[in-house]
């Protein structure tokens, strides 16, 4: 590599982390960086101009659901003639064994992470080559990466779980006369406040807040909010909101002759009204097309962080019809939250 | 499709770059190792929160019926038509139902009579508070002044029009009252309320509720009433009343609900100029206990334990003025009546593959009655009731279900046992769209008075000269209704409901008094009962249910109802209205003000036993604002009732309802 090249790498190295590189201090640290940034530069030159791109999979765990994912992403690939990188896949304790390292010569042209423990594993290391992190609650990849919703060029998410907007859509869609949502928020989700209350909004749905900080409290905020709510809205929190409640929260809503709007398939099996919810499959196929994208753009950085294009609804019709509800058919309801929120496509 | 954002995508995602943007600089000023920063964070959310199976919550055996496939007709009065409606006694809220009378025969003796055969005592109802029958054994009818639930403490009442037994047990006869308190949870922090009026009107309630972050909640209600009745007796009433509720999670698994409460207060008895029913005072003491356990198994079927204790206790001994015929004797009267109930129930529900639910249970319950003024002993006389149900919910395709189900049931007072059976049947024509056919019976078993009734009066020293007014020569049977029914419960539009429903109630062997030859008695007659009457009620009832907007609706209810019977001992055929009319309007006027008016209109009827009363019109208006101060949250209201005038309301001589307006203000803050 020649001085003037050298010096470009360092430059757009710079401007990438200027942020970090400006915090850490000492001899070692900035030894560590510039090893890893000339490893950076010849991703940038190298990936995805070349066809024959290794990436590297990262799934968090060996299941059913990773395995749909991946067959989803080979699927979507598949698709397209021409384009064959090199999918190597490791879980995160393989990759945690034997893994590369920043410190490698060589490095993947590409990271994919499947899911929250693959997305720590893969970050913590820190490696010099673009990472994609999938399948991942938005919550889990913020804590990860200390930021929401950035911009990085070496590193971006697909979140797993739904916009807001599209959830609030939902309710607004399925049961026009239910105007007020009501939402339990814990310390984690407390962060998405500001955008539940303006997804809301958008929606034309009244939204009523109560906030907890301990899981035993839940039961109590639950029947204050229903009192002023139609509707509940679950989001996921770590602590207090998640499938060890989910128990507490459909039976005390549906004493209260309230609907849950739930956020996952199973939801809707144990007793939510409805969910919309993007499966395996269509985040592996979105993933897929990501990849393509960016070898359609050369040179181009990773895809801004985001939610999934493709989601599916679920209803549950024996809660509906025990509750009064008679919302419309899935599909019709699937095609019009599609067009409500732009964009997005539920295929 | 386009990758195009919406403008409110775009909105926040400006705020989000906002808040991103602060976060980073926050993170390069602690500049801490991140693997550090990890240690202490909570644990991330995880993918599998959204991918992983959870266990089925809501069974086919958890989830109730809707309303369109109930296997009865049933009204639901919610906490805002309670407001609305202006009423200051919770049996006043009833007028709100179709086929419903609400009358007060003295300021604190309510009767609330459904298709008629009521009198003062109205007898033929099932009242359930929390699931806890309040009908006095002594009796059979319920003291609705003395129950010890503040009006404020209501959730909803749902109002089964018709016989359901098999669901509501014992005395679910001509309609089956349920009434549901607030969970405790879902009061926090403290609520007062004060109100004043005409008619000497005083009450205050005070509640104080907590624990609503923890596996206990609970809730402690107290209050005052007072009122002069009708303001021209001496009916008045004052009562001091406490309940409490607590809500318990022991497990997931379990919840478990405790409550008590008591009621108690002079109540206003007797006529100025009478020698024996001077103006006086009966005192009243209500109180109960209940505990109730569910408890969810892991096939999702359910267990449900309740015990309760009801215990209610008129305290009224007069001894009259001295009567010039009687050469100056003075009469004792001893009213006294103890009711006691120990009433103890199991029952489970369980899942029987996706189509197929069974609810089956039983009972037992022990009621004790001390009433040696009438039932000719000092001793408490004591009934064993026992009883046994099961009901089965087939969903034969997912448009028609069938319900069919009996209650077997063992009174002491009679001999031999009752089977009470039910078929309902609900097809729903198209979504929206149900029809419901349905046969059920029940039985009313004769209560103390009837079967055991025993009262004399003695008009001198020795009791030899008396005059017996009761004298039941007993071997009663229960009385029996077989009502079958047409209905249909139609979503006209999404703000427009309807239910209708055509009705035709079988009565039979109805328990009648009448005066017997009583040889000894001064007048030489006793009251005694027997089962000769009967009665065919038939006709249609109308439910129009229309809310364009939240606060906004429009209540209204239509009965058209007909009896034939043989009037034997009792004239039944004139004791209901032919036709009757409730009608309910609430709006939202703007900044927080709320209207209603509540208009009720009803043909001349006779109560049993009584004269008969006329045609009825009854308005009553309401208008509050909701207000903020400080912390609380308020609102002042405005009742008037009976807006246009005097009327007899029960009976022509002495219920002559008047206009009535109070204040109410209440505050709620944490």
């Amino acid at each position: 590599m020649t001085g003037d090249a050298l010096n470009a790498v360092l430059l757009i190295g710079k401007k990438i982390q200027y942020g970090t590189w400006r915090a850490r201090a000492g001899l070692i640290c900035a030894l560590r960086w510039l090893i890893g940034l000339a490893a950076l530069a010849a991703v940038i030159v190298s990936w995805p101009a070349t066809a024959a791109t290794e990436v590297l999979v990262v799934i968090a765990q060996k299941s059913p659901a990773h395995e749909e994912v991946l067959a989803a992403l080979r699927a979507s690939l598949a698709d397209v003639s021409g384009y064959e990188p090199t999918l190597r896949v490791m879980t995160a304790a393989e990759f945690s064994d034997s893994g590369p390292r920043a410190t490698d010569q060589k490095l993947p042209g590409l990271v994919v992470t499947l899911g929250t423990d693959a997305a720590a594993m893969v970050l913590r290391q820190k490696l010099p080559a673009p990472t994609y992190c999938t399948f991942l609650p938005q919550a889990a990849y913020a804590a990860l990466t200390n930021v929401s919703n950035e911009r990085h060029a070496r590193r971006s998410a697909l979140y797993l779980d739904q916009p807001l907007i599209r959830q609030m859509q939902l309710i607004r869609l399925a049961l026009p006369t239910r105007t007020r949502v009501g939402v339990v928020l814990g310390p984690e989700s407390r962060k998405s406040e500001h955008n539940l209350r303006h997804a809301a909004v958008s929606a034309g749905l009244v939204l009523r807040i109560e906030q907890i900080t301990d899981e035993k409290q839940l039961v109590g905020a639950l029947h204050r909010i229903m009192d002023g709510a139609d509707v509940l809205l679950a989001v996921p929190d770590p602590l207090v909101f998640n499938r060890n409640t989910a128990q507490n929260v459909l039976l005390t809503t549906y004493r209260l002759g309230k609907p849950v709007a739930g956020y996952s398939r199973a939801y809707v099996t144990a007793g939510a009204l409805l969910s919309v919810y993007s499966t395996p499959a269509q985040i592996g196929r979105q993933i897929g097309e990501e990849l393509l994208a960016m070898r359609d753009r050369p040179g181009s950085p990773l895809p801004a962080p985001g939610y999934p294009r493709y989601f599916s609804v679920e209803i549950n019709e024996r809660v509906a019809r025990s509750l009064g509800i008679e919302p419309d058919q899935v599909e019709d309801l699937t095609r019009r939250l599609a067009e409500k929120t732009t964009g997005t496509s539920h295929e | 499709m386009p990758e195009s954002s919406t403008a409110a995508w775009g909105i926040l995602h400006a705020i989000r770059r906002r808040k991103s943007l602060v976060r980073t600089i926050g993170s390069l000023l602690v500049a801490a190792p991140s693997t550090m920063a990890w240690a202490a964070e909570p644990p991330l959310l995880s993918e599998q929160e959204f991918l992983a199976e959870l266990p089925v919550v809501l069974t086919a055996s958890r989830l109730a019926q809707p309303q369109a496939e109930a296997p009865a007709a049933v009204t639901v009065i919610d906490r805002q038509m309670i407001d609305a409606s202006g009423a200051r006694n919770l049996s006043e809220v009833l007028r709100l139902v179709p086929g419903f009378q609400v009358e007060f025969e003295s300021g604190h003796r309510h009767v609330v009579g459904y298709h008629g055969l009521a009198d003062e005592f109205s007898r033929r109802l099932q009242v359930l508070i929390d699931g806890r029958s309040v009908y006095l054994p002594s009796f059979g009818g319920v003291s609705w002044s003395d129950l010890p639930v503040s009006l404020d403490d209501i959730d909803r009442i749902e109002v089964i029009r018709g016989p359901n037994a098999v669901t509501y047990g014992a005395n679910s006869f001509l309609a089956v009252i349920n009434i549901t308190t607030r969970h405790s949870a879902a009061d926090r922090g403290g609520f007062m309320r004060a109100t004043v009026g005409s008619n000497d009107i005083r009450d205050g309630v005070l509640r104080v509720a907590g624990g609503g972050d923890g596996d206990v909640s609970y809730r402690l209600t107290t209050g005052y009433q007072q009122d002069n009745g009708y303001g021209q007796h001496n009916d008045s009433r004052r009562i001091t009343f406490m309940n409490g509720r607590m809500d318990a999670r022991p497990g997931v698994r379990d919840d478990v609900e405790f409550q008590f409460g008591y009621n108690e207060g002079p109540r206003g008895r007797g006529e100025a100029g009478d020698l024996v029913n001077y103006p006086h005072d009966q005192q009243i003491t209500s109180r109960f206990q209940q505990i109730r356990w569910r408890h969810r198994l892991d096939s999702g079927d359910e267990v449900a334990v309740q015990f309760y204790y009801n215990h209610h206790e008129s305290d009224e001994q007069v001894l009259s003025l001295p009567i010039p015929q009687l050469g100056g004797f003075q009469i004792p009267v001893n009213y006294d009546v103890k009711s006691e109930r120990y009433d103890a129930e199991v029952q489970h529900t369980v899942g029987l593959g996706e189509t197929l639910r069974l609810v089956w249970g039983a009972g037992a319950r022990l009621d004790l009655v001390e009433w040696p003024g009438f039932l000719g002993s000092a001793d408490p006389l004591e009934n064993h009731y026992y009883r046994l149900f099961a009901n089965l919910e087939w969903r034969v395709t997912p448009r028609l279900v069938l319900n069919a189900g009996a209650m077997a049931e063992h009174s002491e007072l009679t001999t031999g046992s009752d089977l009470s059976p039910r078929l309902a049947m609900n097809y729903q024509l198209m979504p929206g769209h149900t029809l419901r056919a349905g046969v059920s019976s029940a039985t009313r078993q004769p209560v103390l008075i009837e079967e055991k009734g025993n009262a004399r009066f003695c008009l001198d020293p020795t009791c030899t000269l008396f005059n017996q007014t009761f004298y039941s020569s007993g071997n009663l049977e229960p009385e029996r209704i077989l009502a079958s029914e047409l209905g249909y419960i139609g979503r006209l539009a999404p703000t427009l409901t309807l239910d209708l429903r055509l009705f035709r109630d079988h009565v039979t062997r109805l328990i009648t008094g009448f005066d017997a030859v009583y040889a000894d008695s001064l007048d030489n007659e006793a009251f005694d009962f027997r089962n000769r009457d009967e009665a065919m009620i038939t006709g249609s009832e109308l439910q129009l249910h229309w809310q364009p907007e939240r606060n906004s609706r429009v209540i209204l209810g239509y009965a058209n109802v007909r009896i034939e019977s043989n009037n034997l001992d009792e004239n039944y055929s004139d004791s209901a209205p032919r036709n009757s009319v409730s009608l309910l309007g609430l709006h939202e006027l703007g900044d927080d003000l709320l209207a209603s008016a509540a208009f009720y209109y009803q043909d001349k009827m006779t109560y049993l036993g009584e004269h008969p009363i006329g045609v009825l019109r009854r308005l009553d208006l309401r208008l509050a604002q909701r207000f903020r101060l400080a912390d609380a949250q308020g609102e002042a209201a405005i009742v008037l009732q009976n807006v246009l005038g005097k009327q007899v309301s029960f009976n022509e001589e002495e219920s002559i309802a008047d206009r009535i307006g109070f204040i109410t203000v209440n505050f709620s803050f944490r």
